[in-house]
């Protein structure tokens, strides 16, 4: 034996982790979904998605696809008149410049209560955000108003857990990340020079949604992958109205009225079924993009505008 | 370097798919989760016993998915994010970590080890080895311990642990070199190991 196959035998059988702290390192890191989120607001738990799938499945009767098929056209008819009013960066990012978004984010957290179960929060914050097409970012979020209950119960739960000061503290971050289709990483350049054509990037965007073999099947991912793209990277109005145009090709896109999270009224554009879904909101008169929802959390987008540094704003 | 670290495999890109994916949509963070952590869970185990390695193991999750953004996603495995973030995780503990190990090397008990009743079967490291090894592991600094044991125990290559633990690739080659050298010395001088064969030091 040499010295590593020695080391490699010292302590070979410690025992596993018990199932119970298996289960509490799982919810461990689901609860902390408040984490570095980028523009999205989290999603609320992995088990509340899963189990709306299966209550979706149920409850979809058979036979609508007529129906169906004419809710997708509706929805691909609002995109592709978005793509044709879209605001926003009217030019590829020069080296030096930065695009800075002011949002108002909704986030929301699950909270283990101590012998109460677990119950959910939100609050609102604004978040400003500065993106440099090498991927660098700055950001800084202050919190406003007070910290709510989507529930009742919710609620009910949080007293019974002692009331716990559940308020989040302003934040300022820099990092350096790049931009993604799917799992993909991307230059700025890539992006920029993605295929203006709604059907080739429609199939870039299902390719990576199939290569993931995530999410609730390759539609809904298909839908998430390139909602991502448009929401995190600051691309030309020109690859932006390719890619709303390309998720108008997404079969199972939806729309209802549906409020951004300040309560601006829109029409939502989500993919079918998917409760806690992930939805792009359009103003119902001028089809401008006001923000996403992503079940009780989400972004609506208040000012953008190129700046020359990382401290400017427009 | 030894042959253990020989054998090459095609890339495998699912952990990078599933910790970008999870950043548009969290529970595809599951699969890193799923994947990996009875491998951390056992690593910190080894090093600090099971009920720290419990907490520990959990932190390392939810540092992970906390800080999913800055995965490089070149890494196709998270083997190595995963384990850089459990060992810095484990260096708080250090004191700790060398405490058990002299205590062992002492008494011949193990002090990181389940109580009896919990326990398996005989240690495979063996009454004698034992204490040998954890003498040997004691007398090292925690950083050479860390770099060790990444290399040793989860065959982590040297790159791959410059990456974990953010530092150069030149350090590790040094530390893992006079670790060797320390355990090798201690182990000889414990009958543990032949010191007539230089091939072992890698």
């Amino acid at each position: 034996m040499d010295d590593i196959e020695l080391i490699r035998s010292f302590r070979a059988d410690v025992p596993g982790p018990s199932a119970a702290a298996v289960a509490r390192a799982d919810r461990s890191w689901q609860r902390t979904t408040r984490g570095r989120r980028r523009r999205w607001a989290p999603r609320i738990a992995a088990v509340a998605a899963v189990a709306a799938v299966a209550v979706a499945a149920l409850i979809l009767p058979n036979g609508n696809d007529g129906r169906l098929g004419a809710q997708s056209a509706r929805a691909a008819e609002t995109l592709r008149h978005a793509a044709r009013e879209l605001h926003g960066l009217p030019r590829a990012l020069q080296p030096g410049e930065y695009w800075f978004v002011r949002s108002k984010t909704r986030w929301t957290t699950s909270v283990e209560g101590e012998g109460t179960g677990a119950y959910t929060a939100t609050g609102l914050e604004i978040r400003e955000e500065w993106t440099a097409p090498d991927g660098r970012r700055r950001w800084i979020t202050r919190p406003v108003g007070s910290v709510g209950f989507p529930s009742a119960q919710d609620r009910e739960r949080w007293q019974g857990d002692g009331r716990p000061d559940l308020k989040v503290s302003p934040s300022e971050d820099r990092t350096r990340t790049s931009f993604y289709i799917g799992g993909r990483k991307q230059s700025y350049g890539d992006l920029v020079a993605l295929p203006r054509d709604p059907q080739i990037l429609y199939e870039r965007f299902r390719d990576a949604a199939v290569e993931c073999e995530c999410g609730n099947g390759v539609d809904d991912q298909t839908f998430v992958v390139a909602v991502e793209l448009l929401r995190t990277a600051p691309l030309p109005a020109e690859v932006r109205a390719a890619i709303l145009r390309a998720i108008a090709l997404i079969p199972g896109i939806s729309q209802r009225p549906e409020r951004d999270v300040t309560g601006r009224p829109g029409v939502g554009i989500a993919y079918n079924g998917t409760q806690g879904r992930q939805s792009l909101i359009f103003d119902p008169q001028t089809h401008e993009l006001l923000g996403d929802r992503q079940g009780a959390g989400g972004t609506a987008d208040i000012e953008s505008g190129i700046v020359d540094s990382m401290e400017a704003r427009p | 370097m030894t042959s253990l670290h020989a054998a090459s495999q095609a890339p495998d890109r699912s952990d990078a798919i599933a910790v970008a994916a999870s950043l548009a949509s969290p529970p595809a963070f599951a699969k890193v989760f799923e994947r990996h952590h009875a491998a951390v869970h056992r690593y910190l185990a080894r090093r600090l016993g099971t009920d720290l390695a419990d907490e520990l193991a959990a932190e390392t999750f939810a540092v992970a998915f906390a800080k999913r953004d800055r995965y490089d996603t070149d890494f196709e495995n998270a083997r190595p994010w995963l384990f850089g973030i459990a060992t810095k995780l484990a260096h708080r503990h250090w004191r700790r970590e060398e405490r058990e190990l002299r205590a062992y090397a002492r008494t011949g008990v193990d002090p990181a080890a389940p109580p009896p009743d919990e326990r398996g079967p005989a240690r495979a490291d063996g009454a004698v080895a034992g204490p040998a090894l954890a003498a040997a592991l004691a007398v090292l600094t925690p950083e050479e311990r860390d770099v060790l044991l990444l290399y040793a125990w989860e065959q982590l290559d040297q790159p791959e642990i410059a990456a974990a633990l953010s530092i150069p690739p030149g350090t590790v080659k040094s530390r893992l070199r006079r670790a060797r050298a320390r355990v090798c010395q201690t182990l000889a001088a414990a009958g543990e190991l032949d010191p007539l064969r230089p091939e072992n030091h890698g």
